[in-house]
């Protein structure tokens, strides 16, 4: 039986951080073979390896039958591996037409472009997909669908043998993904092969022939559909590492009842144009609530506005019965409430500096602090830190880069210890982050709840959110639809109300 | 949905303010100057203002891609020199030495391309570095002005090709023509993409390496260019002649919409900020500005054409 | 590797092999082995009052850069290219002011640095809120501040130092020029203030990524007005200093300062990305820079000659400090 691709033993790291440390892969010819896997399982790692961005440190790639060594992706797209990854290949400043042209121009033998054939070959590609946008405007203009969409369409347009999707969905409406589930049933009837990585279980059983899952950098299992049921609990286990019937990895808390605290954040009909439409939630002390629904519904927004960031179009805000004006994020930290970022490298650290100047600064940049820094005070208040973080390796001197993402993200939290929070937001803190330093922060999140700080937790991981919150609020298209409360906090009910389905 | 070109895409090109700032200015120098529209004023002005047209398009390009060029105005100055020291009185002298310093300014501009694409450092440290450089060699050939331009090479250059025609009209034409030409190109193209986001470039097989090198080449060649016309106007070689033009240029680009991380804007945006500086400074002398206040004016007027620049951006921001 | 670019200095350890190699030490061999190229090419080169006297040349470049390394570090492609024509100003705003009194010193001393930080405000405004690229906002200004300056004395400077500020500018004790003893305090104090205190801190953090400073309660864009404005202000003053050397004031003094306080910064290390680097190292950079001048000059070379090192050299520097080569 001979596999168009085939991956053995492939093991990599960076940074220290094992990503892969024995990937096993198989692909047949005209299948759509899923990759499933937790956070950190290595599913992107081993598709970047596939796809010709990086270099596995030992094992084997076999391609068509023969073994081969990728050295770019511009070798893999020559051999019609074709990957979609979010935005990585769209310039924001030029048209959809030229985006998907670029590279592959039609040129007269003077190198002139024919702008004629490239806006036919636009008009095909976009048609693929159904995809209704004209090719005239600008990507910056583009909505994150669109975005999703035409990096699609320029890897079908390729025509290649090989086509690797990781999370398309993600920023998907459900008619959009229909419609693509089609193509690449159609793609699958001509001949191509398709690995399709995903978090939802539910699109796997609905378009793979097969699945592969990983673990821990690890292939722990496969699935036939033809020779197994497409059923979801087949799956989940092969990712979890549990059995069928343990609910989650997370231990499961009690159900504690907050109707005796007081609420601490009140927020009423709060609006964004076009982003947020009359959001209202209320969250009283030492509770921690959840924002849940698919990506990029608004939960960033409403985060992003609690700490003073963006700036709301209408609605009140109130804290403790008065009204607060958040206007900076200085006013928002002046009042407790502390937000951690989304991409801890691009907004949450100072990446050339140290783990000590990372950690104090929101401090320094206090308004009380003194002009004269108390460095004998900040020192001791670093090391309490770092012990609380448990970072690895212990150093304060150590260059924030050389961290791995999980102690990156320790540090990313570990500045607002120390500061008395009131109010934690935290915009999906684990992304990219190992199981071990995840469950170390989740308790740091469980110990300040306990002691009385309220947190507003977005994560885009379901399990989190069973694991962790008391509520939690579902949001679809800038609007909250629905609460889930205790012990209906499950992920049957979430992915419902996150999918609107009844 | 609607997919044809619609007027939306050219008011909304980042280069379509200076064209605003233009159509006033023309209007002000009109009143200012009321023999602006006879041919005299016509030919004066195209006169002066072609050496700084051409430079500004060779730091448009150069600004597109994502670089600067700080190194533009000495360049102009040594290839002047060059000119002037080597240049007699025979047509085949006059041919040869176009042709010898046009090479050089490629090569110098090659210099700098494929110092700051294969090395990889700040292009506004490299350029000022060779424009140092360049200046000294420069000042070592002649360190006081002078050199020999034949005179009916100027008076070639300042004369009409036929009535009503000047010839420094035919090299502007010449130029635009090029220049439309090469804007049709897939390399045009690569331009924005490596300027816009170079990863992205990358991702999808533009050579970034030669993109950056040819786009140094071409702005070589519009260096040439005006060397050609301001050693044809001064008739003299002067190692400190090109001083402005660096800065010049950098301020008409960014006044013709361009932004300086690159990819964005039309490459008619510093044709038209060049003679919107050109325009200004004349507003000026016809103004009757006193001397002492003529630098002071530039820089206002300069601050005031960006800020003013910007404002579209400005708005949009606000309304987020 | 820890290097000396996080401001807080921990009182651990660097070994003293990192320290060797470091880039500040590299600077002082580059110093070292510039002295012993001057003393071997003009005997003499190393006697104390001549290093003294370059090291005092040297002290105008170091203010300037002084201001043009705060704009640096704040980042966002920071740069002040208008700091010569502050410093021009700066001569013959403070020559006014004194009028060859003492008594107007204090005056002086309050009004010149001033008018450099109101140049300096309004660049960083137009910078910071209108989104001006620092290049080209503060070319312009250097127009601006010059035509001011041409404006305001109609080409004919105006008043002289007073005898206790040129007594300043050119005096010794202990055969130390009083200017260096001024310069060595600015460092102090200037390093001090970088490393040590709150607004320091801020600033390497607003440079190294300003949407985390922002994030973290800094209100970005009012503090990059702030550094320009000091900028100005330190440009301005460095002028003064200037006039206590020469006595007189002369237009246009300031022309030769604007880009070799970059180079300086080029050659001390400093990233023009910003967040990274200390004064020391434009410090260095300063001494280098006007030692190389110096020997250029005792050799009698032609103007052509110094630029043309002056070219080579940050060329090769520029190159050097790169450091990894681009993947494509």
């Amino acid at each position: 039986m001979s596999f168009i691709l085939e991956a053995r033993n492939l093991k990599k790291s960076f940074d220290g951080v094992v990503a892969l440390s024995d990937a096993n892969f198989t692909l047949n010819q005209g299948e759509i073979c899923g990759l499933v896997g937790a956070n950190g399982s290595g599913k992107t790692t081993f598709a970047r390896i596939i796809s010709g961005l990086m270099h596995p440190d030992s094992g084997q790639l076999y391609l068509y039958g023969s073994q081969i060594s990728l050295k770019s992706h511009l070798e893999a797209e020559r051999l019609e591996i074709s990957m979609v990854h979010q935005n990585l290949s769209l310039i924001p400043e030029m048209t959809v037409w030229e985006n998907i042209n670029l590279g592959r121009e039609f040129t007269t033998p003077l190198g002139i472009l024919k702008k004629e054939a490239a806006l036919n070959r636009a008009k095909e590609a976009l048609q693929e997909l159904q995809v209704n946008i004209s090719f005239y405007d600008k990507v910056s203009q583009l909505a994150p669908s669109d975005k999703q969409l035409l990096e699609i369409v320029k890897a079908l347009s390729r025509h290649p043998k090989i086509l690797i999707l990781d999370e398309p969905t993600a920023s998907l409406g459900f008619r959009q993904v229909d419609i693509l589930f089609e193509k690449l049933n159609q793609l699958k009837n001509n001949g191509v092969s398709v690995i399709f990585i995903s978090h939802r279980i539910w699109e796997i059983t609905k378009i793979c022939d097969r699945l592969v899952a990983f673990r821990n950098g690890t292939t722990v299992g496969e699935v036939d559909f033809h020779q197994q049921p497409r059923d979801e609990r087949l799956i989940i286990p092969l990712i979890t590492g549990k059995k069928e019937n343990e609910k989650s990895i997370h231990e499961k808390r009690s159900y504690r009842s907050f109707d005796t605290h007081q609420f601490v954040l009140e927020v009423d009909n709060l609006s964004k144009k076009e982003k947020l439409h009359n959001v209202t939630l209320k969250i009283r002390e030492g509770e921690i609530v959840g924002l849940g629904g698919l990506n990029g519904q608004g939960q960033e927004e409403i985060l992003l506005i609690l700490s003073g960031y963006l700036k709301k179009t209408s609605g009140k805000i109130k804290m403790n019965n008065q009204e607060v004006f958040l206007k900076n994020s200085g006013q928002a930290i002046k009042r407790g409430i502390f937000l951690v970022p989304g991409d801890r490298q691009k907004e949450g650290l100072f990446l050339n500096h140290n783990v000590f100047t990372n950690l104090i600064y929101p401090q320094v940049a206090l308004k009380k602090q003194k002009f004269l820094l108390p460095l004998k005070e900040l020192h001791q208040a670093v090391t309490t830190t770092i012990q609380t973080i448990s970072l690895i390796p212990p150093d304060p001197r150590k260059l924030v880069s050389h961290l791995s993402g999980g102690n990156q993200q320790k540090v990313v939290i570990g500045k607002w210890l120390s500061l008395s929070p009131k109010i934690l937001l935290l915009n999906d803190p684990t992304k990219g982050v190992d199981v071990e330093t995840r469950r170390n922060l989740y308790k740091i999140i469980a110990d300040l709840s306990n002691q009385g700080v309220s947190v507003l937790l977005y994560a885009s991981d379901n399990e989190e959110l069973i694991a962790n919150c008391d509520r939690v609020l579902i949001v679809f298209e800038g609007q909250i639809v629905e609460e889930i409360c205790g012990e209906g906090i499950c992920e049957e009910n979430l992915i419902a109300c996150s999918l609107r389905v009844q | 949905m609607k997919n044809r070109l619609n007027w939306k895409s050219i008011y909304q090109n980042p280069s379509f303010p200076s064209f605003l700032i233009l159509i006033a200015i023309i209007f002000l120098n009109a009143f200012l100057q009321h023999n602006f529209f006879t041919y005299r004023a016509f030919k004066s002005n195209l006169l002066t203002f072609t050496p700084l047209i051409l430079t500004s398009i060779a730091q448009g390009l150069v600004i597109l891609v994502g670089c600067v060029d700080l190194s533009l105005g000495a360049t102009i100055s040594l290839i002047t020199v060059l000119m002037a020291s080597l240049m007699g009185d025979s047509l085949l002298s006059m041919v040869i030495v176009v042709f010898i310093g046009s090479g050089l300014a490629l090569l110098m501009s090659f210099i700098n391309g494929f110092i700051i694409s294969y090395f990889g450092p700040p292009p506004l440290l490299t350029t000022y570095a060779t424009s140092v450089l360049w200046f000294g060699i420069a000042l070592f050939f002649m360190p006081t002005p002078g050199g020999y331009i034949p005179s009916h090479f100027s008076k070639m250059y300042r004369s009409d090709l036929f009535p009503g025609f000047p010839v420094v009209l035919l090299f502007l034409i010449g130029a635009f023509c090029f220049l439309f030409f090469m804007s049709k190109t897939r390399f045009f193209k690569h331009i924005y993409a490596v300027g816009g986001n170079e990863e992205a470039a990358y991702a999808n097989g533009v050579n970034v390496f030669l993109t950056k090198i040819k786009v140094f080449l071409l702005s070589g060649i519009f260096i040439a260019l005006a060397a050609i016309c301001v050693v044809a106007q001064t008739a003299t070689g002067d190692a400190r002649s090109g001083l402005s033009f660096s800065l010049n240029s950098v301020a008409a680009s960014i006044i013709g919409g361009l932004s300086f991380s690159g990819g964005r804007g039309s490459i008619i945006g510093p044709i038209m900020g060049g003679l919107i500086l050109g325009l200004l400074i004349n507003v000026l002398y016809f103004a009757n500005i006193t001397s002492f206040y003529q630098e002071f004016m530039k820089g206002i007027i300069i601050i005031f054409s960006l800020a003013v620049g910007a404002i579209p951006k400005f708005l949009k921001a606000r309304s987020l | 590797m820890n290097n000396n670019n996080s401001p807080v200095l921990i009182s651990d350890k660097i070994t003293p092999k990192e320290f060797l190699f470091s880039k500040l030490a590299i600077s002082f061999y580059a110093i070292i082995l510039l002295f012993v190229l001057g003393e071997v090419i003009l005997p003499g080169f190393i006697s104390f009052s001549h290093v003294m006297s370059v090291f005092r040349l040297s002290v105008f470049l170091g203010i300037v850069a002084l201001g043009q390394t705060l704009v640096v570090l704040s980042g966002n492609e920071g740069i002040d290219l208008s700091v010569g024509s502050i410093l021009s100003i700066g001569v013959v705003l403070s020559a006014f002011f004194l009028n060859g009194q003492n008594i107007n010193i204090p005056k002086a001393l309050l009004f010149t640095p001033t008018v450099g930080l109101a140049f300096g405000l309004i660049s960083g405004l137009a910078i910071s809120y209108i989104d001006i690229p620092p290049i080209i906002m503060t070319l312009a200004m250097a127009s601006v501040v010059e035509g001011t300056s041409l404006i305001i004395t109609k080409g004919f400077p105006t008043g002289n130092a007073p005898p206790l500020l040129e007594t300043i500018g050119n005096g010794k004790i202990f055969n130390i020029p009083y200017l260096i003893l001024l310069w060595i305090l600015l460092i102090i104090i200037a390093s001090f203030i970088l490393k040590k205190t709150k607004w320091g801190n801020l600033l390497y953090g607003v440079g190294s990524n300003s949407l985390t400073a922002e994030l973290s309660g800094v209100r970005v864009k009012r503090f990059r007005v702030f550094v320009y404005g000091i900028c100005g202000a330190i440009a301005a003053l460095a002028g003064l200093f200037l006039l206590s050397y020469t006595g007189t004031p002369y237009l246009n003094l300031g022309v030769t300062y604007t880009m070799p306080s970059i180079a300086s910064l080029a050659i001390g290390g400093i990233s023009l990305a910003g967040g990274n680097g200390n004064y020391i190292g434009a410090v260095t950079g300063c001494i280098i820079l006007t030692t190389l001048n110096s020997i250029l000059v005792a050799l009698r070379t032609t103007e052509a000659v110094r630029q043309i090192t002056l070219g080579l050299l940050l060329l090769i520097l520029v190159i050097a400090y790169t450091g990894r080569r681009k993947r494509w």
